[in-house]
């Protein structure tokens, strides 16, 4: 759905983005990920052709986005970082608007914006004005926005910024449901978790430059970010916690087991093992501590987060 | 057993809206009120730093200056060429005499283009100062810094006044070059300045306290206008009225008005050399300076309660309560209705997640209309002019009232077609100016441009929608001038055909100024420089150039050796100038009322009838028409490189 070939973009002398590739796939939910003046809005805007790069091609749903940018808009629903709101129209006002605004038909436009209310549960506000609603309704009104014309791909640039957090957890479930209705949905974020828990894939970007594109699994693989498990041990167990995690080391699938320090100081024994990327299951873990006498007090399996992929995928990439 | 670690309190300061912030006591009313008296700190504050440092860092300032003495020294290149090249036939020593009787005309000149300059300039510079905070959302920061009202208020006029200053004094060479060739006396020119002063620093105040209250600079910038017309005007009109009501002699403190209250005619008085005017000049100034700082110290008395609004309506948006400004509140009775038919299906627990935030707080609700087919035009075309609309019925009302007078008393004198239609003119100049000139740096501004940009909407559509709400709104200024003009022509006095001749005409001035200023909006980044180009292309235009051209003309005319060739380049101008056209319109048609064939109009080029003089007008018309063609079609073409400007 989303095509960009070697897209290279200057502002002025400032690198935005250098030679960025990057495909993703009908009904895919792609996080990108940055920090602040990444390249992640340039991108967006590049795409929703706003702008153009200097290098290179972007093309949605095959369609060029410089030569064929009409049609890429029709195709497309784009909802920049700060949503400027009229604040002399009212949500429904706003709503039909943009719908007349991509050329529906004044019967259809009735049915969309009711059906859009609907799904972004703002129906109760049809006849608020636009500036009075709260920072979140009107991240939803952007939402409902770019949903009118029924867009194939999304582009949603910090949706969940400035949000409080039922609001956040709202506007995820909004997108979950936009997941699950197959739009091709690109959304950037900092607030990874969230991203964790709704995208299929992720991009990771940082001073213009992809550092990573793929799925979420392939990201734990690339940082080498395997499942942990945090093992405690009972203060009589004959095996010291130090001897444990030496014996534990030596098997391959594990990356590395080491005893925690603070839980050492205040007396509670930890030893924390990182195993290697992929589907392990843990009973080796436990035979090899229970055979060689220790005493296993908890045995909790951690799962690697988003953001420490993120850390390590981008600790020293670009230096 | 330990007792659980009670939470920290919040601090004030974390947890105040930004209402909250500002409606905190003031620690000392003794030091607040030392503080707003030390002129250092009112208008030397951190406000007029970092004004000076932005508009030090503007480009546009530097180019503003230079076009301003460039156009200064091309305007008195002119006059001198073109006045000595008429002196050539003569020997040396008459030559030289008549020269010496050219520098006193350029002085004049000088003094006279400075003084019209500044008085434009500074509305133009003020107008945007609070406007701009509001639109920006900085108002409310800064009304939580420990600055007081009247800091921000007469710092902000103090950086814009230094502007003017540096305008103004860039001119003292050119004043001194001349007094060489004998110039003017020191004690004019002195006079000129005070009064020039004075009347930028009323100027800048007037808008400064428009600004206060208007959400737009363009309309904080046609209300000063408008104050400062009144204030200009109005002198003049109170003897004639006082002539008409009281039918005795006018009183001596209101031919005073004339002279010290009105800017024109204190520098009208103050500009004739020969008479000792330094008192009445500073009379003037002493009037004019009072009415800025009245308007500062009103500006900076209700600026608060304006912040206060402002950040109550910030904290509204934030929490999805209503602004306590919202007072057309109606119940929500159209909230009902909801049947999807087509779309995306519904989300299976909408309903619960509408209990949890749908009903948070009440919001300001209005019954929703029907958007176009046209959407942009549709919103545009539903902006008022003026927002109240009693505030529209009043001033109608009044205007009416008045005419009605003046009807009654004078009896359809000549003076009430060509009177209310100037002024109506000038109004309708100045709306026009800033009609359209935020239509786009403003959505810029507001952050809504981007949103729209990525709608399938043509630069056509979209240009095209702006200038059909800025023409929409010029019609009530037109249809008052037009409803005048038909009472006169229902009452016999006006001929019908001068109906149509100001119809054609007020038609093309407001196409020209809406397209130009639709251009400027989209080119330029704020919407008070856009109106302020605007306005200088319609002085220049309709002000500069035909006097460029009669100056050209007696240029060309000196070098051929005959004055009477050089009449073709001003009435060329002048064919295109509505005030030149209408006047003559108005005065043809008030000539014989009756019959069309005996219709007179006099134009410089001697007496016409009907027929050509509708053919000229209709050529001046289409010329202005051709104009608003041309800056849109170029707005057209320069769409895809500006707009996008700012992402």
């Amino acid at each position: 759905m989303i095509e960009i070939k070697g897209v290279t973009k200057f502002y002025g002398s400032l690198l935005a983005l250098n030679n960025l590739t990057l495909n993703i796939g009908p009904g895919e939910v792609f996080g990108f990920i940055g920090p602040n003046g990444a390249g992640k809005s340039t991108t967006m805007k590049i795409l929703s052709g706003l702008l153009r790069a200097d290098r290179g091609t972007a093309k949605v749903c095959g369609l060029d986005c410089v030569t064929q940018t009409r049609d890429v808009r029709r195709l497309l629903g784009y909802m920049p970082d700060f949503l400027g709101v009229y604040d002399d129209l009212t949500v429904d006002e706003y709503l039909q608007f943009f719908a007349a605004a991509f050329k529906l038909q004044r019967d259809r436009r009735r049915a969309m914006v009711d059906s859009v209310l609907e799904l972004t549960d703002l129906r109760d506000k049809r006849d608020a004005m636009v500036d009075s609603l709260s920072r979140g309704m009107q991240q939803r009104l952007g939402v409902a926005r770019v949903l009118l014309h029924e867009p194939k791909v999304l582009l949603l640039d910090e949706p969940a910024s400035g949000l409080d957090p039922r609001a956040r957890i709202e506007l995820r479930e909004l997108l979950l449901e936009l997941r699950r209705m197959g739009k091709s949905i690109m959304v950037s974020s900092h607030i990874l978790t969230e991203l964790g828990e709704m995208c299929t894939s992720i991009g990771i970007i940082e001073r213009g430059t992809l550092l990573f594109a793929g799925s979420i699994q392939e990201a734990f693989a690339k940082a080498a970010a395997g499942e942990r498990i945090v093992v405690t041990l009972e203060s009589g167990s004959a095996v010291a916690p130090s001897q444990a995690a030496e014996l534990i080391a030596r098997d391959q699938r594990v990356a590395r087991a080491v005893v925690e320090a603070d839980a050492q100081a205040s007396g509670v024994a930890s030893v924390v093992i990182d195993l290697h990327p992929g589907e392990h299951s843990h009973h080796f873990l436990l035979e090899a501590l229970i055979g060689s006498g220790a005493r296993v007090a908890t045995f909790t399996p951690r799962p690697i987060k988003l953001e420490d992929a993120f850390l390590r995928l981008t600790k020293g990439a670009l230096n | 057993m330990d007792a659980a670690p009670s939470p920290t309190p919040p601090t004030p300061a974390a947890t105040a809206s930004p209402a909250a912030a500002l409606a905190l006591p003031r620690s000392s009313w003794r030091g607040s009120f030392a503080q707003t008296l030390n002129p250092v700190s009112l208008f030397f504050g951190p406000v007029f730093t970092r004004d000076m440092r932005i508009l030090g860092r503007k480009r546009f300032t530097f180019a503003a200056r230079a076009a301003y003495l460039l156009l200064l020294t091309g305007i008195l290149s002119l006059v001198f060429f073109g006045v000595s090249a008429s002196f050539s036939m003569l020997a040396g020593s008459q030559r030289l005499q008549q020269l010496q009787t050219v520098a006193p005309i350029s002085a004049q000149i000088v003094l006279w283009f400075q003084f019209f300059a500044v008085l434009f300039l500074a509305p133009t510079l003020t107008a945007g100062v609070i406007c701009d905070e509001k639109r920006n959302r900085t108002l409310s920061a800064l009304a939580t810094t420990p600055l007081t009202s009247a800091q921000i208020i007469f710092s902000s006029l103090a950086s814009r006044i230094v502007q003017l200053l540096i305008i103004a004094l860039s001119t003292m060479p050119l004043l001194l070059a001349l007094r060489s060739f004998g110039g003017l006396d020191v004690r004019v020119i002195i006079d000129c300045t005070i009064i020039t002063s004075t009347s930028a620093v009323m100027a800048a105040s007037l808008a400064l306290l428009a600004s206060v209250f208007s959400r737009k600079a363009s309309g904080a910038f046609t209300l000063a206008i408008v104050g400062l017309a009144f204030i200009s005007i109005m002198p003049f009109m109170l003897p004639p009225i006082w002539g008409w009501l009281i039918q005795t002699n006018t009183p001596n403190w209101m031919l005073y008005l004339s002279t010290h209250v009105s800017p024109f005619g204190a520098m009208f008085t103050a500009a004739r050399s020969g008479t000792d005017t330094f008192a009445s000049s500073l009379q003037s100034g002493a009037i004019f300076f009072g009415i800025g700082m009245l308007s500062c110290v009103t500006g900076a008395w209700q600026l608060r309660r304006v912040m206060l609004r402002d950040a109550a309506s910030e904290n509204a948006a934030t929490s999805g309560r209503s602004a306590p400004r919202a007072k057309k509140s109606s119940p929500a009775t159209s909230t009902t209705s909801t049947t999807a038919t087509s779309g995306p299906a519904a989300p299976t627990d909408a309903s619960a997640r509408a209990a949890t935030t749908a009903d948070v707080a009440p919001v300001r609700l209005r019954l929703s209309r029907i958007v176009g087919t046209h959407p942009v035009a549709w919103r545009e075309i539903r902006q008022r002019a003026i927002r109240s609309k009693w505030v529209g019925i009043v001033i109608v009302g009044v205007i009416a009232l008045l005419l009605l007078w003046a009807y009654i008393q004078t009896g359809f004198h000549p003076a009430l077609a060509h009177v209310p239609t100037v002024i109506g003119l000038v109004l309708l100049i100045v709306q026009a100016c800033g009609s359209t000139s935020s239509a786009i740096s403003g959505e810029m501004q507001s952050k809504t441009w981007h949103a729209l940009l990525t709608t399938p909407l043509t630069a056509k559509e979209i240009l095209l929608g702006k200038l059909a709400g800025g023409l929409v709104r010029l019609i009530p200024t037109a249809a008052i001038v037009m409803a005048n003009l038909l009472v006169l022509t229902i009452g016999g006095a006006l001929h019908p055909i001068a109906l149509v001749h100001i119809a054609i005409v007020l038609v093309a001035v407001a196409l020209v100024l809406s397209s130009f200023g639709l251009l400027m909006s989209l080119m330029q980044r704020r919407g008070n420089a856009a109106t302020t180009t605007t306005v200088l292309a319609a002085l220049g235009f309709w002000a500069v150039l035909p006097l460029g051209l009669v100056l050209v003309g007696q240029l060309v005319a000196g070098v051929l050796g005959g004055m009477g060739q050089s009449r073709w380049l001003t009435d060329l101008a002048l064919v295109a100038n509505p005030f030149y056209l209408i006047p003559t319109a108005l005065g043809g048609a008030f000539s014989s009322p009756g019959m069309p064939a005996s219709l007179t109009y006099s134009l410089s080029i001697g007496s016409v009838g009907l027929t050509i003089f509708s053919a000229l007008l209709l050529l001046g018309s289409l010329i202005l028409v051709g104009m608003a063609a041309g800056f849109l079609a170029l707005a057209r073409l320069l769409f895809p490189r500006y707009s996008i400007r700012g992402l």
